[in-house]
């Protein structure tokens, strides 16, 4: 055993040859201590070839490193092989250093197996009663068990602290009064015109059998007004079947329900005209559009609430009235 | 030279040491013990995918701004000119397109943020079918948990920032989520977006959640679970030697350093060629986000897709009395079945030691088919879990293989109930084979090829004896079958293929070192072997 090193010195010669670990602290093992993978991995001559392996890397590395330099300036930031070109120069100059490193431990650096000795996960006995004793005795000393009084207020104090946190959290968004209410309340009012994304009013004519348009109140497209979209949609005179009461909510085969899925809120827009299905393309909930938009397939649990339709003076499309339940996804406070 | 680099090395040491009074523990230090195993290096994975999230999320930070402040977009993409968006999605862009070198960061820091999320499950299926996580290591496995739900939440945040119409798409469904949860929904989600969907405010605060409350207490989890780790020391595979008393291993320098330092660059290597040639999240594809707008085909970041599953798979139930709705469609698979899950996760160590009632400590890992109602369990949660996963996609599978889009949620449904008991029966009979397999190889030798035929005409093959080395202390149960009597106890076979099990790679290491100071420390004691 040669322990002449200190402890500063002791493994610090990975870089040297395994052929001479005299200085390493470890046992002056033969020079064929080095893991025997092979026979032509021992000697000089290997291992001056190992050594110009790993500094090829480290050369591939660097000359990556100067390539993604030339690409980032020489070339033009609109080129196709713009980006491209920068994650292979990128690549390849930390490729070269991770396999070089790699390889200089591998092929270099004496293979050892080491063994350490695990120590015990827990204390002894004697140990865990003295920190006991000790948090008894200090605790003791506060009189926190005793003295009632100190006890209460301190813990009351701990609490009314907490009160702070309840108005500086509740300011964070509107005041839960109005919740419920804004959910509650329709983007639509009664007159309100429908207008196409461009803002154009819409009237007979526009939309051909089978057609379907996004339309928005009184062309407030804005999308803060998230719950707004609704879709006009044509069918064929005696393809709607109204509910009960909704008879006079279509005009001339028009029905217009919100485009705000009831499952999840992403716009269940997708419509099949063979079909009269609509479906959302989020969670594939699907509505039966003859059928006051019922829901006949996915996890939506409620038809698309309809909106009721008029032409004002002008001929356009109007709403007849505002939308009679709350839109969108369902809610603790929704009825 | 080594002189040299002694005095230099030994005169930054002693300033060093004469104000920290370090030696010991640098000592120390270097000479840990680290076992080799492959499948050791994948929680590495995810430590540098952070490292490389951290560095490349610093350099987005400088361009991106992060408002929902309606502006004009008048950058070099065209098709997008004069097109009204949002602050967030037009510097988003202008990363993109008008930065050197902006699209690769994006990319690297996209994909990094995949390799993170995927690594830790990865990481986690390791530590849970070798049982890494059994006393005394519960504690980072609770770490471990909490890691992962942050790292999806922190995944969900970055994707959201752009403001596009995908990400928009993926708050408005998070919104409802929220809003589905009885009595504080409304509630919270208002808070949280200041208002009604979608707000002004949800942006801002998402970028402050993703880049400095859930990354600062990522950091401060993820030290944690490295400084456990480091004080527990790591687990290791059985073989020959190795103890529940020891680990067998190269030390952390030079050998440990050098690999895993390595072991960073290629890592980091392998995500730059990703960000390079491999396109990720193409916002201007998708346009600024609508609320009257959305995209079919449309999915999330892979590790959001079980959520999104199943919601899909969920039937249209709603609960309406009193005057409240509770919408089951969303709450049990957006908030109850993930809250399980997770808990289930979390709660796996003490559920099981309380179930076997195993108190006592384990540093040598199992190998999965020797805790066959564990590995079973696995594999069922797996299966169940993969089950929502590809539900996530069930557009794209019933577009890809032609079947109806309804075919697919009536066979993700069955599924999602049928497929995971099944797997636990299958793999349970795996297991119980490999370990006859093994029983077989302890008592009749292993197979030789050499082909001998008896006087009688009989063909028999030659069964060589199992060598020594390739024998272990028993890591089973007395009653348990696959065990020989050797002349010191029971033994078992460390791998029936005759290699043993922690040199997955590369063969067995013979060598042997002694650092100098192995008679010096009482508790660190490294010995030759």
């Amino acid at each position: 055993m040669s322990t002449h090193d200190s402890a500063g010195g002791e493994s610090l010669t990975g870089n040297t040859s395994a052929s001479a670990p005299g200085d390493t602290g470890r046992p002056a093992n033969p020079p064929s201590a080095k893991s025997p993978t092979g026979p032509e991995d021992v000697g000089p001559r290997a291992d001056k070839r190992s050594e110009r392996l790993v500094a090829t890397c480290f050369g591939v590395s660097s000359l990556a490193a100067i390539a993604f330099l030339v690409v980032f300036w020489a070339l033009p930031k609109t080129d196709v092989a713009y980006t491209p070109l920068l994650g292979v120069c990128l690549a390849v100059s930390l490729f070269g250093v991770g396999v070089g490193a790699i390889l200089w431990a591998k092929k270099i650096m004496p293979d050892e197996e080491a063994v350490q000795e695990r120590h015990p996960m827990y204390s002894t006995p004697e140990d865990a009663a003295k920190t006991a004793a000790v948090f008894a005795e200090g605790t003791e000393k506060t009189g926190f068990a005793r003295r009632r009084l100190l006890r209460y207020s301190f813990l009351g104090a701990m609490g009314t602290l907490a009160l702070p946190i309840v108005p500086i959290i509740s300011d964070l968004g509107v005041h839960p009064r109005g919740n419920a209410r804004q959910l509650k309340t329709s983007p639509w009012k009664k007159g309100d015109r429908l207008t196409t994304e461009e803002g154009a009013p819409v009237r007979i004519g526009d939309l051909e059998y089978g057609g379907i348009l996004t339309v928005f109140p009184n062309g407030n497209t804005s999308p803060s007004n998230s719950l707004a979209p609704t879709v006009l949609i044509r069918l064929r005179a005696g393809e709607n079947q109204p509910r009960p009461g909704r008879e006079t909510w279509e005009v001339d085969g028009h029905v217009a329900y919100s485009a705000i899925c009831t499952h999840a809120g992403c716009p269940a827009k997708l419509y099949e005209q063979q079909t009269h299905h609509m479906l959302c393309p989020c969670h594939q909930s699907t509505f039966l559009v003859t059928e006051h938009c019922r829901p006949i397939f996915g996890p939506a649990a409620r038809p698309l609430p309809q909106l009721p339709l008029a032409l004002d003076n002008e001929g356009f499309f109007v709403a007849g009235a505002a939308y009679q339940e709350p839109l969108g996804p369902s809610f603790w406070e929704r009825s | 030279m080594t002189t040299m680099t002694g005095k230099a090395i030994g005169g930054g040491a002693r300033y060093v040491d004469e104000r920290l009074t370090s030696a010991n523990f640098i000592r120390r230090s270097m000479n840990k013990v680290f076992p080799d195993h492959w499948s050791f290096m994948i929680g590495e994975i995810a430590l540098y995918s952070f490292i490389i999230l951290l560095l490349t999320g610093v350099y987005l930070m400088l361009f991106f701004d992060a408002t929902a402040r309606e502006v004009i977009y008048n950058g070099s993409y065209m098709p997008l000119k004069g097109v009204p968006m949002s602050e967030a999605y037009s510097s988003t862009l202008h990363i993109s397109f008008d930065v050197r070198g902006g699209l690769i960061m994006r990319q690297i820091h996209h994909w990094a943020a995949l390799l993170f999320v995927s690594s830790i499950v990865v990481h986690m299926m390791r530590v849970f079918f070798t049982g890494a996580f059994r006393k005394p290591r519960e504690i980072n496995w609770l770490i471990g948990v909490g890691l992962m739900v942050l790292g999806l939440l922190e995944g969900f945040a970055g994707y959201s920032l752009p403001d596009d119409l995908l990400s928009g798409t993926g708050l408005r469904i998070a919104y409802s989520v929220g809003q589905s949860v009885p009595v504080v929904g409304t509630w919270s989600t208002f808070l949280l977006f200041g208002g009604n969907f979608p707000g002004e405010s949800i942006i801002g605060r998402l970028y402050v959640v993703h880049i400095l409350l859930v990354p600062g207490i990522l950091l401060a989890l993820i030290t944690a679970h490295m400084m456990i780790l480091w004080y527990q020391k790591h687990t290791q595979f059985r073989g020959p030697g190795r103890t529940e008393e020891n680990v067998v291993g190269s030390r952390m320098y030079p050998s440990y350093a050098a690999k895993g330092g390595g072991f960073f660059f290629l890592v980091f290597g392998v995500v730059a060629a990703l960000g390079g040639l491999a396109q990720i999240n193409p916002v201007w594809m998708y346009g600024p986000f609508n609320p009257s707008q959305v995209s079919a085909g449309a999915q999330p970041d892979w590790y959001i897709g079980f959520l999104e599953g199943s919601l899909r798979l969920s039937p249209g139930w709603e609960i309406r009395a009193f005057g409240h709705t509770i919408p089951l469609n969303i709450l049990i698979p957006g908030v109850v079945l993930p809250g399980i899950m997770f808990g289930l996760l979390a709660l796996y160590p003490f559920l099981e030691a309380a179930f076997t009632k195993d108190k006592a400590q384990h540093h040598l890992l199992d190998r999965p088919r020797d805790k066959p109602v564990r590995t079973s369990l696995g594999v069922m949660s797996l299966t169940f879990y993969f089950v929502l996963w590809i539900m996530g996609a069930n557009d794209i599978a019933a577009h890809l293989f032609r079947i109806s889009l309804n075919l697919t949620t009536y066979m993700g449904q069955v599924a999602l109930f049928l497929l995971p008991p099944l797997m636990y029966a299958i793999t349970y009979r795996i297991c119980i084979g490999l370990q006859r397999s093994d029983h077989e190889v302890l008592v009749h030798g292993v197979e030789t090829g050499t082909i001998h035929r008896l006087p009688s005409g009989e063909y028999i093959e030659v069964h060589a004896p199992v060598q020594e080395s390739q024998l272990v202390l028993s890591p089973v149960e007395p009653d348990h079958p696959e065990r020989i009597e050797g002349e010191r106890g029971p033994r078992a076979l460390v791998s029936a293929a005759g290699r043993a099990v922690g040199s997955f790679f590369v063969a067995k290491k013979k060598d042997t070192s002694v650092p100098a100071d192995q008679r010096e420390r009482d508790d660190d004691t490294l010995t030759k072997r």
